[in-house]
Protein backbone atom coordinates (compact mmCIF):
# COMPACT_ATOMS: atom_id res chain seq x y z
CA UNK A 1 0.00 0.00 0.00
CA UNK A 2 1.34 3.62 -0.80
CA UNK A 3 2.38 5.41 2.40
CA UNK A 4 -0.17 8.07 0.91
CA UNK A 5 -3.09 5.80 1.45
CA UNK A 6 -1.73 4.47 4.65
CA UNK A 7 -1.46 8.03 6.40
CA UNK A 8 -4.99 8.25 4.96
CA UNK A 9 -5.71 4.97 6.91
CA UNK A 10 -3.83 6.42 9.77
CA UNK A 11 -5.89 9.27 9.80
CA UNK A 12 -9.41 8.02 10.08
CA UNK A 13 -8.62 4.85 12.02
CA UNK A 14 -7.12 8.09 14.77
CA UNK A 15 -10.22 10.12 14.09
CA UNK A 16 -12.71 7.22 15.43
CA UNK A 17 -10.21 6.01 18.04
CA UNK A 18 -9.96 9.62 19.79
CA UNK A 19 -13.95 10.52 19.31
CA UNK A 20 -15.15 6.80 19.97
CA UNK A 21 -12.78 5.71 22.80
CA UNK A 22 -13.93 2.37 21.90
CA UNK A 23 -11.55 0.05 19.83
CA UNK A 24 -14.08 -2.09 18.38
CA UNK A 25 -16.61 0.32 17.87
CA UNK A 26 -14.08 2.96 16.38
CA UNK A 27 -12.34 -0.11 14.31
CA UNK A 28 -15.43 -0.93 12.53
CA UNK A 29 -16.73 2.76 11.98
CA UNK A 30 -13.30 3.34 10.22
CA UNK A 31 -13.31 0.69 8.24
CA UNK A 32 -16.58 1.42 6.62
CA UNK A 33 -15.56 4.80 6.46
CA UNK A 34 -12.51 3.20 4.11
CA UNK A 35 -14.79 0.79 2.27
CA UNK A 36 -16.89 3.48 1.14
CA UNK A 37 -14.34 5.72 -0.19
CA UNK A 38 -12.13 3.01 -1.51
CA UNK A 39 -15.71 2.25 -3.34
CA UNK A 40 -16.03 5.55 -4.75
CA UNK A 41 -12.51 6.33 -5.71
CA UNK A 42 -10.69 3.37 -6.21
CA UNK A 43 -7.01 3.59 -6.27
CA UNK A 44 -7.05 6.95 -5.70
CA UNK A 45 -8.49 6.78 -2.45
CA UNK A 46 -4.87 8.70 -1.07
CA UNK A 47 -6.15 11.31 -2.84
CA UNK A 48 -9.87 12.17 -1.74
CA UNK A 49 -10.87 15.56 -1.16
CA UNK A 50 -10.44 16.65 2.35
CA UNK A 51 -14.20 17.60 2.63
CA UNK A 52 -15.19 14.54 1.36
CA UNK A 53 -13.33 12.44 4.14
CA UNK A 54 -15.07 15.21 6.54
CA UNK A 55 -18.45 14.38 5.69
CA UNK A 56 -17.72 10.18 5.72
CA UNK A 57 -15.98 10.26 8.58
CA UNK A 58 -18.82 12.29 10.54
CA UNK A 59 -21.69 10.90 8.96
CA UNK A 60 -19.87 7.25 10.04
CA UNK A 61 -19.52 9.24 14.31
CA UNK A 62 -23.30 9.82 13.76
CA UNK A 63 -24.07 6.36 13.55
CA UNK A 64 -21.91 4.84 15.64
CA UNK A 65 -22.13 7.13 18.31
CA UNK A 66 -25.18 6.34 19.39
CA UNK A 67 -23.54 2.84 20.16
CA UNK A 68 -21.15 4.03 22.78
CA UNK A 69 -22.76 5.35 25.60
CA UNK A 70 -21.30 8.87 27.12
CA UNK A 71 -21.80 7.44 30.54
CA UNK A 72 -19.66 4.32 30.07
CA UNK A 73 -16.32 4.77 31.93
CA UNK A 74 -13.48 5.74 30.27
CA UNK A 75 -11.91 3.06 28.33
CA UNK A 76 -8.48 3.54 27.29
CA UNK A 77 -8.37 1.64 23.70
CA UNK A 78 -4.53 -0.35 24.30
CA UNK A 79 -4.27 -2.94 21.08
CA UNK A 80 -5.70 -0.54 18.61
CA UNK A 81 -2.83 2.47 19.19
CA UNK A 82 1.00 2.97 20.14
CA UNK A 83 1.41 5.87 22.27
CA UNK A 84 4.25 7.95 22.18
CA UNK A 85 6.81 7.64 25.08
CA UNK A 86 9.11 10.01 24.02
CA UNK A 87 10.21 12.97 24.00
CA UNK A 88 7.12 13.24 26.51
CA UNK A 89 4.32 10.73 27.66
CA UNK A 90 0.73 11.64 26.41
CA UNK A 91 -1.71 11.36 29.53
CA UNK A 92 -5.03 10.24 27.53
CA UNK A 93 -6.99 9.74 30.36
CA UNK A 94 -7.36 13.57 29.70
CA UNK A 95 -8.46 13.53 26.50
CA UNK A 96 -11.00 10.45 27.79
CA UNK A 97 -12.42 13.31 30.25
CA UNK A 98 -12.73 15.99 27.93
CA UNK A 99 -14.35 13.98 25.18
CA UNK A 100 -16.68 11.95 27.59
CA UNK A 101 -18.40 15.52 28.56
CA UNK A 102 -17.52 17.70 24.95
CA UNK A 103 -20.26 17.99 22.60
CA UNK A 104 -19.58 15.87 19.51
CA UNK A 105 -19.16 18.64 16.78
CA UNK A 106 -16.89 20.50 19.22
CA UNK A 107 -14.49 17.42 19.29
CA UNK A 108 -15.27 16.43 15.76
CA UNK A 109 -14.00 20.17 14.72
CA UNK A 110 -10.90 19.75 17.47
CA UNK A 111 -9.69 16.39 16.27
CA UNK A 112 -9.72 17.39 12.29
CA UNK A 113 -8.23 20.73 13.04
CA UNK A 114 -5.42 20.20 15.86
CA UNK A 115 -4.85 16.52 15.17
CA UNK A 116 -5.24 15.83 11.61
CA UNK A 117 -4.75 19.19 10.56
CA UNK A 118 -7.59 20.11 7.92
CA UNK A 119 -8.00 23.86 7.24
CA UNK A 120 -10.79 25.60 8.96
CA UNK A 121 -12.60 26.28 5.23
CA UNK A 122 -12.57 22.40 4.38
CA UNK A 123 -14.00 22.07 8.20
CA UNK A 124 -16.89 24.61 7.78
CA UNK A 125 -17.74 22.61 4.00
CA UNK A 126 -17.36 19.79 5.94
CA UNK A 127 -19.80 20.61 8.52
CA UNK A 128 -21.85 22.78 6.18
CA UNK A 129 -21.83 25.66 8.38
CA UNK A 130 -19.57 28.97 8.30
CA UNK A 131 -15.70 29.34 9.18
CA UNK A 132 -16.90 31.58 12.35
CA UNK A 133 -19.04 28.92 13.61
CA UNK A 134 -16.04 26.49 12.99
CA UNK A 135 -13.67 28.64 15.08
CA UNK A 136 -15.65 29.19 18.23
CA UNK A 137 -16.36 25.60 18.13
CA UNK A 138 -12.03 24.71 17.95
CA UNK A 139 -12.13 28.08 20.40
CA UNK A 140 -14.55 26.29 22.88
CA UNK A 141 -12.81 23.05 22.55
CA UNK A 142 -9.28 23.76 23.36
CA UNK A 143 -10.38 26.01 26.33
CA UNK A 144 -12.50 23.02 27.59
CA UNK A 145 -9.05 20.52 26.65
CA UNK A 146 -7.11 22.80 27.89
CA UNK A 147 -8.97 23.11 31.20
CA UNK A 148 -9.04 19.44 31.55
CA UNK A 149 -5.01 19.01 31.37
CA UNK A 150 -4.60 21.74 33.36
CA UNK A 151 -2.24 20.71 36.53
CA UNK A 152 -1.65 17.27 34.89
CA UNK A 153 0.95 15.33 33.12
CA UNK A 154 -0.11 15.49 29.51
CA UNK A 155 1.91 18.53 28.46
CA UNK B 1 -17.70 47.43 23.23
CA UNK B 2 -18.02 50.64 25.01
CA UNK B 3 -16.43 54.15 24.32
CA UNK B 4 -13.25 55.22 26.00
CA UNK B 5 -14.10 59.03 26.35
CA UNK B 6 -10.16 59.78 26.94
CA UNK B 7 -8.93 58.06 23.84
CA UNK B 8 -11.97 57.73 22.11
CA UNK B 9 -11.35 54.22 21.35
CA UNK B 10 -13.98 51.57 21.57
CA UNK B 11 -13.06 49.32 24.78
CA UNK B 12 -13.64 45.13 24.86
CA UNK B 13 -16.47 43.57 27.17
CA UNK B 14 -14.80 40.63 29.02
CA UNK B 15 -17.28 38.80 27.11
CA UNK B 16 -16.18 39.81 23.57
CA UNK B 17 -12.19 39.62 24.46
CA UNK B 18 -13.18 36.42 25.55
CA UNK B 19 -14.07 35.29 22.52
CA UNK B 20 -11.51 36.61 20.19
CA UNK B 21 -8.84 34.84 22.93
CA UNK B 22 -8.92 31.70 20.19
CA UNK B 23 -8.39 34.16 17.45
CA UNK B 24 -5.46 35.78 19.29
CA UNK B 25 -3.64 32.76 20.36
CA UNK B 26 -4.02 31.50 17.00
CA UNK B 27 -3.05 34.96 14.74
CA UNK B 28 -6.44 35.31 13.21
CA UNK B 29 -7.19 38.90 14.34
CA UNK B 30 -6.10 42.42 12.57
CA UNK B 31 -3.87 44.29 14.29
CA UNK B 32 -6.12 47.15 15.67
CA UNK B 33 -8.00 43.73 17.68
CA UNK B 34 -4.75 42.44 18.59
CA UNK B 35 -3.69 45.69 20.28
CA UNK B 36 -7.37 45.63 22.10
CA UNK B 37 -6.78 42.10 23.20
CA UNK B 38 -3.49 42.94 24.88
CA UNK B 39 -4.65 45.40 26.76
CA UNK B 40 -7.52 43.65 27.82
CA UNK B 41 -5.59 40.77 28.69
CA UNK B 42 -2.96 43.28 30.87
CA UNK B 43 -5.99 43.90 33.26
CA UNK B 44 -7.90 41.17 33.37
CA UNK B 45 -6.77 38.33 35.24
CA UNK B 46 -9.45 34.81 33.64
CA UNK B 47 -8.38 35.94 30.10
CA UNK B 48 -5.01 35.62 31.22
CA UNK B 49 -6.05 31.85 32.15
CA UNK B 50 -8.21 31.38 29.32
CA UNK B 51 -5.15 32.05 26.99
CA UNK B 52 -3.11 29.37 29.05
CA UNK B 53 -5.66 27.11 28.57
CA UNK B 54 -6.36 27.59 24.98
CA UNK B 55 -2.62 27.13 24.68
CA UNK B 56 -2.38 24.09 26.63
CA UNK B 57 -5.35 22.35 24.04
CA UNK B 58 -3.92 23.10 21.61
CA UNK B 59 -0.55 21.87 22.82
CA UNK B 60 -2.27 18.84 24.06
CA UNK B 61 -4.50 18.12 21.04
CA UNK B 62 -1.49 18.93 18.81
CA UNK B 63 0.60 15.88 20.64
CA UNK B 64 -2.14 13.66 20.20
CA UNK B 65 -1.09 13.31 16.43
CA UNK B 66 2.04 11.49 17.45
CA UNK B 67 -0.32 8.64 18.58
CA UNK B 68 0.18 5.84 16.11
CA UNK B 69 -2.00 2.88 15.11
CA UNK B 70 -1.06 -0.46 15.90
CA UNK B 71 0.13 -2.81 12.95
CA UNK B 72 -2.82 -4.99 13.73
CA UNK B 73 -5.87 -2.13 13.60
CA UNK B 74 -3.79 -0.73 10.65
CA UNK B 75 -3.95 -4.26 8.86
CA UNK B 76 -7.68 -4.58 9.68
CA UNK B 77 -8.67 -1.03 8.35
CA UNK B 78 -6.17 -1.75 5.21
CA UNK B 79 -8.04 -4.73 4.61
CA UNK B 80 -11.36 -3.10 4.56
CA UNK B 81 -13.81 -3.40 1.64
CA UNK B 82 -17.46 -3.62 1.23
CA UNK B 83 -19.45 -4.87 -1.59
CA UNK B 84 -19.36 -1.65 -3.70
CA UNK B 85 -15.50 -1.40 -3.59
CA UNK B 86 -14.61 -5.23 -4.11
CA UNK B 87 -17.18 -5.40 -7.13
CA UNK B 88 -15.34 -2.16 -8.31
CA UNK B 89 -11.72 -4.01 -7.54
CA UNK B 90 -12.55 -6.78 -9.30
CA UNK B 91 -14.36 -4.98 -12.45
CA UNK B 92 -11.06 -3.09 -13.01
CA UNK B 93 -9.70 -4.48 -16.10
CA UNK B 94 -6.00 -4.82 -15.10
CA UNK B 95 -6.66 -6.73 -11.92
CA UNK B 96 -8.16 -10.00 -14.30
CA UNK B 97 -5.48 -12.41 -14.72
CA UNK B 98 -3.38 -11.99 -18.04
CA UNK B 99 -4.48 -15.20 -19.47
CA UNK B 100 -8.58 -14.39 -18.73
CA UNK B 101 -7.51 -11.31 -20.50
CA UNK B 102 -6.03 -12.38 -23.59
CA UNK B 103 -8.59 -15.12 -23.90
CA UNK B 104 -11.60 -12.13 -23.41
CA UNK B 105 -9.38 -10.33 -26.51
CA UNK B 106 -9.26 -13.48 -28.61
CA UNK B 107 -12.85 -14.59 -28.23
CA UNK B 108 -13.68 -10.79 -29.11
CA UNK B 109 -11.56 -10.15 -31.97
CA UNK B 110 -13.27 -13.85 -33.60
CA UNK B 111 -16.78 -12.54 -32.56
CA UNK B 112 -15.87 -9.31 -34.42
CA UNK B 113 -14.13 -10.94 -37.32
CA UNK B 114 -17.08 -13.39 -38.14
CA UNK B 115 -19.88 -10.23 -37.64
CA UNK B 116 -17.55 -8.25 -40.39
CA UNK B 117 -17.51 -11.41 -42.89
CA UNK B 118 -21.31 -12.16 -42.20
CA UNK B 119 -22.28 -8.85 -42.18
CA UNK B 120 -20.38 -7.53 -45.87
CA UNK B 121 -22.46 -7.97 -48.84
CA UNK B 122 -19.54 -10.46 -50.49
CA UNK B 123 -21.71 -11.09 -53.89
CA UNK B 124 -22.54 -7.08 -54.32
CA UNK B 125 -18.93 -6.43 -54.50
CA UNK B 126 -17.51 -7.06 -58.21
CA UNK B 127 -14.10 -8.44 -57.19
CA UNK B 128 -16.29 -11.76 -55.21
CA UNK B 129 -19.00 -11.74 -57.01
CA UNK B 130 -19.45 -15.51 -58.12
CA UNK B 131 -19.35 -14.78 -61.66
CA UNK B 132 -15.77 -12.67 -61.14
CA UNK B 133 -14.12 -16.49 -61.23
CA UNK B 134 -15.47 -16.77 -64.97
CA UNK B 135 -13.15 -16.79 -67.65
CA UNK B 136 -13.26 -14.36 -70.61
CA UNK B 137 -14.39 -16.98 -72.62
CA UNK B 138 -17.52 -17.66 -71.24
CA UNK B 139 -20.69 -15.98 -72.09
CA UNK B 140 -23.58 -16.42 -69.61
CA UNK B 141 -26.68 -16.66 -71.57
CA UNK B 142 -29.48 -16.77 -68.97
CA UNK B 143 -29.87 -17.95 -65.42
CA UNK B 144 -32.19 -20.35 -64.13
CA UNK B 145 -33.59 -20.92 -60.96
CA UNK B 146 -32.74 -24.82 -59.62
CA UNK B 147 -36.29 -25.72 -59.70
CA UNK B 148 -36.79 -24.77 -63.52
CA UNK B 149 -33.05 -25.91 -64.38
CA UNK B 150 -34.82 -29.59 -64.45
CA UNK B 151 -37.47 -28.12 -66.87
CA UNK B 152 -34.98 -26.89 -68.92
CA UNK B 153 -32.24 -28.67 -69.46
CA UNK B 154 -33.51 -29.55 -72.81
CA UNK B 155 -32.39 -26.14 -73.50
CA UNK B 156 -29.11 -26.54 -73.24
CA UNK B 157 -27.70 -27.07 -76.45
CA UNK B 158 -24.89 -28.33 -78.58
CA UNK B 159 -21.23 -29.26 -77.31
CA UNK B 160 -20.56 -26.46 -75.29
CA UNK B 161 -22.17 -28.28 -72.35
CA UNK B 162 -20.25 -31.05 -73.48
CA UNK B 163 -17.04 -29.35 -73.32
CA UNK B 164 -17.50 -28.30 -69.29
CA UNK B 165 -18.58 -32.18 -68.85
CA UNK B 166 -15.17 -33.63 -67.46
CA UNK B 167 -13.74 -35.99 -69.65
CA UNK B 168 -11.52 -37.42 -66.83
CA UNK B 169 -14.68 -37.44 -64.53
CA UNK B 170 -16.29 -39.46 -66.95
CA UNK B 171 -13.28 -41.85 -67.35
CA UNK B 172 -12.83 -42.37 -64.02
CA UNK B 173 -16.64 -43.11 -63.63
CA UNK B 174 -16.51 -45.54 -66.57
CA UNK B 175 -16.87 -48.76 -65.60
CA UNK B 176 -18.83 -49.85 -68.06
CA UNK B 177 -20.00 -49.44 -71.56
CA UNK B 178 -22.77 -47.16 -70.07
CA UNK B 179 -20.37 -44.76 -68.69
CA UNK B 180 -17.87 -44.85 -71.98
CA UNK B 181 -20.94 -44.65 -74.08
CA UNK B 182 -21.99 -40.92 -72.38
CA UNK B 183 -18.60 -39.68 -72.52
CA UNK B 184 -18.12 -40.66 -76.11
CA UNK B 185 -21.81 -39.05 -77.11
CA UNK B 186 -20.49 -35.82 -75.56
CA UNK B 187 -17.28 -35.70 -76.81
CA UNK B 188 -17.58 -37.10 -80.62
CA UNK B 189 -20.74 -36.64 -81.45
CA UNK B 190 -21.61 -33.01 -79.81
CA UNK B 191 -25.46 -34.24 -79.15
CA UNK B 192 -26.84 -32.52 -76.37
CA UNK B 193 -26.66 -34.61 -72.45
CA UNK B 194 -29.63 -34.92 -71.37
CA UNK B 195 -29.11 -35.17 -67.53
CA UNK B 196 -31.57 -37.05 -65.79
CA UNK B 197 -34.73 -35.28 -63.51
CA UNK B 198 -33.23 -33.87 -60.68
CA UNK B 199 -30.07 -33.29 -61.57
CA UNK B 200 -29.82 -29.71 -62.78
CA UNK B 201 -26.57 -28.69 -64.57
CA UNK B 202 -25.19 -24.49 -65.14
CA UNK B 203 -25.90 -23.25 -68.40
CA UNK B 204 -22.83 -22.15 -70.53
CA UNK B 205 -21.48 -22.02 -73.40
CA UNK B 206 -18.46 -22.04 -75.20
CA UNK B 207 -17.00 -18.46 -75.67
CA UNK B 208 -17.77 -17.41 -79.25
CA UNK B 209 -14.42 -15.90 -79.74
CA UNK B 210 -13.33 -19.58 -80.04
CA UNK B 211 -16.76 -21.47 -81.81
CA UNK B 212 -17.47 -24.92 -80.62
CA UNK B 213 -16.96 -26.94 -83.47
CA UNK B 214 -19.95 -28.66 -82.63
CA UNK B 215 -23.15 -26.76 -81.74
CA UNK B 216 -23.92 -23.47 -80.81
CA UNK B 217 -26.29 -22.43 -78.46
CA UNK B 218 -29.04 -20.16 -79.81
CA UNK B 219 -31.02 -17.79 -77.53
CA UNK B 220 -33.69 -15.85 -78.95
CA UNK B 221 -33.71 -12.38 -77.65
CA UNK B 222 -37.18 -11.22 -76.14
CA UNK B 223 -38.45 -8.19 -77.07
CA UNK B 224 -39.77 -7.30 -73.55
CA UNK B 225 -38.24 -6.27 -70.96
CA UNK B 226 -38.77 -9.21 -68.19
CA UNK B 227 -36.20 -11.70 -68.39
CA UNK B 228 -37.42 -14.61 -70.54
CA UNK B 229 -36.04 -18.17 -70.34
CA UNK B 230 -34.57 -19.45 -73.65
CA UNK B 231 -36.56 -21.37 -75.68
CA UNK B 232 -35.82 -24.47 -76.55
CA UNK B 233 -33.55 -24.94 -79.91
CA UNK B 234 -32.46 -27.80 -81.58
CA UNK B 235 -29.19 -28.63 -81.54
CA UNK B 236 -27.39 -28.31 -84.87
CA UNK B 237 -24.46 -30.44 -85.36
CA UNK B 238 -21.35 -28.25 -87.17
CA UNK B 239 -19.26 -30.09 -89.41
CA UNK B 240 -15.80 -29.83 -87.58
CA UNK B 241 -13.44 -27.60 -89.98
CA UNK B 242 -10.76 -30.12 -91.40
CA UNK B 243 -7.77 -28.19 -89.90
CA UNK B 244 -7.45 -26.86 -86.25
CA UNK B 245 -8.53 -23.67 -86.05
CA UNK B 246 -5.71 -21.29 -84.22
CA UNK B 247 -6.75 -20.75 -80.89
CA UNK B 248 -7.01 -17.01 -79.81
CA UNK B 249 -4.28 -15.09 -77.52
CA UNK B 250 -6.43 -15.96 -74.50
CA UNK B 251 -7.62 -19.24 -75.15
CA UNK B 252 -4.02 -19.98 -76.00
CA UNK B 253 -3.45 -19.68 -72.27
CA UNK B 254 -6.11 -21.74 -71.54
CA UNK B 255 -6.81 -25.30 -70.84
CA UNK B 256 -7.61 -26.89 -74.62
CA UNK B 257 -8.62 -30.32 -76.27
CA UNK B 258 -7.79 -31.48 -79.82
CA UNK B 259 -10.76 -33.40 -81.01
CA UNK B 260 -10.09 -35.83 -83.99
CA UNK B 261 -12.68 -37.06 -86.17
CA UNK B 262 -12.08 -40.40 -88.58
CA UNK B 263 -13.63 -42.29 -90.66
CA UNK B 264 -12.13 -45.86 -91.71
CA UNK B 265 -13.62 -48.96 -93.77
CA UNK B 266 -10.73 -50.94 -92.12
CA UNK B 267 -11.23 -50.05 -88.72
CA UNK B 268 -10.68 -53.65 -87.18
CA UNK B 269 -7.67 -53.78 -89.37
CA UNK B 270 -6.28 -50.35 -88.46
CA UNK B 271 -7.34 -50.08 -84.94
CA UNK B 272 -4.96 -52.06 -83.34
CA UNK B 273 -2.36 -50.63 -85.00
CA UNK B 274 -3.34 -46.86 -84.82
CA UNK B 275 -3.27 -47.83 -80.74
CA UNK B 276 0.29 -49.30 -81.35
CA UNK B 277 1.31 -45.88 -83.04
CA UNK B 278 -0.41 -43.53 -80.65
CA UNK B 279 1.23 -45.47 -77.78
CA UNK B 280 4.13 -45.23 -79.54
CA UNK B 281 4.24 -41.69 -79.63
CA UNK B 282 4.29 -41.44 -75.85
CA UNK B 283 0.40 -41.33 -75.72
CA UNK B 284 -0.95 -41.71 -72.13
CA UNK B 285 -4.87 -42.49 -71.71
CA UNK B 286 -6.41 -39.79 -69.77
CA UNK B 287 -8.92 -42.00 -68.24
CA UNK B 288 -10.06 -45.41 -67.17
CA UNK B 289 -11.27 -46.42 -70.70
CA UNK B 290 -8.38 -48.20 -72.39
CA UNK B 291 -7.06 -46.51 -75.50
CA UNK B 292 -9.30 -47.55 -78.91
CA UNK B 293 -12.32 -48.20 -76.35
CA UNK B 294 -14.67 -50.21 -78.90
CA UNK B 295 -18.07 -48.85 -78.51
CA UNK B 296 -20.35 -50.31 -81.68
CA UNK B 297 -18.82 -49.77 -84.76
CA UNK B 298 -16.32 -47.10 -83.69
CA UNK B 299 -13.26 -46.73 -81.42
CA UNK B 300 -12.61 -44.14 -79.06
CA UNK B 301 -9.37 -42.92 -77.71
CA UNK B 302 -8.98 -40.02 -75.11
CA UNK B 303 -5.73 -38.88 -73.70
CA UNK B 304 -2.50 -37.02 -73.17
CA UNK B 305 0.76 -37.39 -74.97
CA UNK B 306 3.87 -34.44 -75.26
CA UNK B 307 3.02 -31.67 -77.63
CA UNK B 308 6.11 -32.78 -80.13
CA UNK B 309 4.63 -35.55 -81.12
CA UNK B 310 1.55 -33.87 -82.36
CA UNK B 311 2.14 -33.75 -85.90
CA UNK B 312 4.03 -36.75 -85.76
CA UNK B 313 0.21 -37.87 -84.68
CA UNK B 314 -1.56 -36.17 -87.27
CA UNK B 315 0.55 -37.72 -89.99
CA UNK B 316 0.03 -41.33 -88.60
CA UNK B 317 -3.32 -40.82 -88.90
CA UNK B 318 -3.53 -39.14 -92.38
CA UNK B 319 -2.01 -42.26 -93.70
CA UNK B 320 -4.76 -44.35 -92.52
CA UNK B 321 -7.24 -41.65 -93.93
CA UNK B 322 -8.83 -37.90 -93.91
CA UNK B 323 -8.78 -36.43 -90.50
CA UNK B 324 -10.88 -33.50 -89.23
CA UNK B 325 -9.16 -32.27 -86.12
CA UNK B 326 -10.59 -28.78 -84.10
CA UNK B 327 -8.68 -27.10 -80.89
CA UNK B 328 -11.51 -26.52 -78.70
CA UNK B 329 -11.01 -24.74 -75.25
CA UNK B 330 -11.06 -26.85 -72.00
CA UNK B 331 -11.64 -26.39 -68.57
CA UNK B 332 -8.65 -28.54 -67.55
CA UNK B 333 -4.99 -27.13 -68.39
CA UNK B 334 -2.47 -29.76 -69.49
CA UNK B 335 0.77 -28.97 -67.85
CA UNK B 336 3.20 -27.09 -70.44
CA UNK B 337 4.52 -29.79 -73.59
CA UNK B 338 1.25 -31.65 -73.02
CA UNK B 339 -2.01 -31.72 -74.88
CA UNK B 340 -5.00 -33.33 -74.43
CA UNK B 341 -6.54 -35.87 -77.26
CA UNK B 342 -9.53 -36.97 -78.32
CA UNK B 343 -10.21 -39.37 -80.91
CA UNK B 344 -13.24 -40.87 -82.59
CA UNK B 345 -12.81 -43.70 -85.14
CA UNK B 346 -16.15 -44.67 -86.84
CA UNK B 347 -15.87 -47.83 -89.16
CA UNK B 348 -17.32 -47.16 -92.64
CA UNK B 349 -17.20 -46.31 -96.30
Amino acid sequence: MKQAEQLRVRDIGLFFLLGLMDERTALTAAGRVIAQLKAQYGDSFQSVPPVVLIRSCRASWKAFRRTVPRNQPVEIPQAAWVLPSSPREIDITAWGRYQKDASDDDVMALLFSHVLGFSDTDLAEGFQTSVGTIRYRLGKGVRQLGLVVRGGSAT
Amino acid sequence: MSQDPKTNKRKLTPFLAHEMLYDYVTGHLDAERRVAIEEFIKTDRESQNLIDAIKRGIAYSQSLREIQLSAAALAELEQAENLVSISKRLARWSSWPDSLRWSIIAVAISACTAGIMVLIPWKSIPLFSPGALRDENTVEIARIDAKRGNQNDANLVGGAQADLADESEADSNATGDQSGDEEFAEESSGQVRVPPAGQPEPLKVSPPSTPPPIAVAVAKPSSGTAPVIPKPVTAVAVPTPATATQPTAAARGRGFVYRAFMTLSDLETAAPKITQQVKELGAEKAGEVELGWKRGTGRYYHFTMPEANEQKLLEALRAYGPVRISKDPHPRQMPEGEVRFILWIESGA
